[in-house]
């Protein structure tokens, strides 16, 4: 019987069932960690940073149940929580500036106002030996506020409104950054792709 | 909401209006931008998944099992190094077993160098000059007459057989005395009747 995460979340708070927090753990693992693992790029920092979120977690559940009211999804609770950990890490770390919402409404950063220089970096990401690791050299380029967007859209399956809702701006904001995010991607595998196929005329 | 956002909420499934995707499908740029957006699509939705370190799922149900332990720990700037300190305490035990080993490898050194220091001591007079020329370690005048034997905290069997190969040579020898004139080797014995030992320069009679 697949029980919801809400009823998982009640199974363990009030009859302390364990088996139901470790299921909650291991069905949304991949959602959490790889938020985390794509926007601090470094498997130690975005384990311990998995570990964090889930002892603040286990502390918010027993300690302080109003943080979780029980409305709303619980993974977006617990992507606000590992949101919060990633942000005082990348803070500490000098890696992220917030971005005031009335500074890009349509999602645009500085970045995607430059000139384009993608052949430059697709350049660099083709010597990627594998499709997988090329893809994540494509998202660690994207202008911070876009890759959280598509992490979180990707990665942890956040709607579009709660990532708005998660990020503290509009939801046109948070469909602006996608869109880039998209298109900047798009724009990496085209260049990647010409250079592929040149590369066999000139060896 | 301009069309271009409309795009994507489609693209991810957040909208239900066909009709209206439709008719914005129609719009030759937003048509051009969708197809883009879908093939980057594509690629993330087959990327593979990331998991954690499965030892860190033992670690976080056992604080689920005993939530009150984390009550000691203060929860919002907790140091979030554990894992991180474990693995340097992986390296740490991996370098005090490569520090007990060079230790081991020392003892074993030094366990040789008096055998060796003997057995100079037992050289002819010329050798023994020569060998403390040198000015190592070696004190033969200082090795107990006890450790002609094979030490009794060493049962190595190469060490054994090493120590047996020199007393069977020593005892074969014990005839030859150092410093005597060279044997010329066209006079040493052959297995082969009639055949003697010639230098390997030089040619066989006859040629």
């Amino acid at each position: 019987m697949h029980l919801k995460d809400e009823q998982l979340v009640e199974a363990y708070l009030e009859r302390g069932d364990q088996r139901a927090f470790a299921t909650l753990v291991e069905r949304h693992q991949e959602r959490v960690y790889g938020y985390l693992m794509g926007m601090v790029r470094d498997p130690d920092v975005a384990n311990d940073l998995f570990q964090e979120t889930f002892l603040r977690v286990i502390a918010a559940l027993q300690k302080r149940r109003g943080s979780y009211t029980q409305q709303g999804r619980w993974l977006g609770w617990v992507m606000r929580i590992a949101r919060n950990a990633t942000l005082d890490y990348l803070r500490s770390r000098k890696k992220w500036q917030d971005v005031m919402p009335a500074a890009d409404e349509d999602g645009a950063s500085y970045w995607d106002r430059l000139p384009d220089t993608g052949a430059l970096a697709a350049d660099e990401v083709l010597h990627r030996a594998e499709q997988s690791d090329w893809l994540t050299a494509c998202i660690e380029r994207l202008p911070p506020e876009q890759r959280e967007v598509l992490l979180l859209r990707h990665e942890a399956e956040l709607t579009f409104r709660e990532i708005a809702e998660l990020t503290g701006c509009s939801i046109n904001t948070a469909l602006g950054r996608m869109r880039y995010a998209l298109l900047n991607l798009r724009k990496m595998m085209a260049t990647a792709k010409k250079k592929s196929l040149a590369e066999p005329a000139t060896s | 909401m301009d069309k271009k956002l409309q795009i994507v909420l489609h693209l991810y499934g957040e909208a239900d209006d066909r009709a209206a995707f439709r008719r914005l499908l129609e719009d030759e740029e937003v048509r051009a931008e969708h197809q883009a957006m879908s093939e980057a699509k594509f690629a993330l939705d087959h990327a593979r998944p990331k998991r954690p370190d499965p030892a860190l799922l033992a670690r976080i149900m056992e604080a689920a099992a005993h939530p009150e332990r984390l009550a000691d720990a203060p929860a919002p700037g907790r140091d979030r190094r554990p894992v991180r300190l474990l693995r340097r305490r992986r390296w740490q035990w991996v370098a005090a077993a490569a520090v007990a080993l060079v230790a081991v490898s020392v003892g074993v050194g030094r366990m040789f160098a008096p055998e060796s220091s003997r057995l100079a001591s037992e050289a002819p007079p010329a050798l023994r000059e020569h060998a403390e020329g040198f000015g190592t370690n070696a004190q033969p005048q200082t090795i107990p007459a006890q450790t002609a034997d094979v030490l009794d905290w060493d049962d190595a069997d190469e060490v054994r057989r090493l120590h047996r190969r020199m007393e069977q040579l020593r005892a074969r020898n014990a005839e030859l005395q150092w410093g005597e004139p060279a044997v010329p080797l066209e006079t040493l014995p052959t297995a082969v009747p009639g055949v003697r030992l010639r230098q390997a320069g030089s040619r066989p009679p006859g040629q």
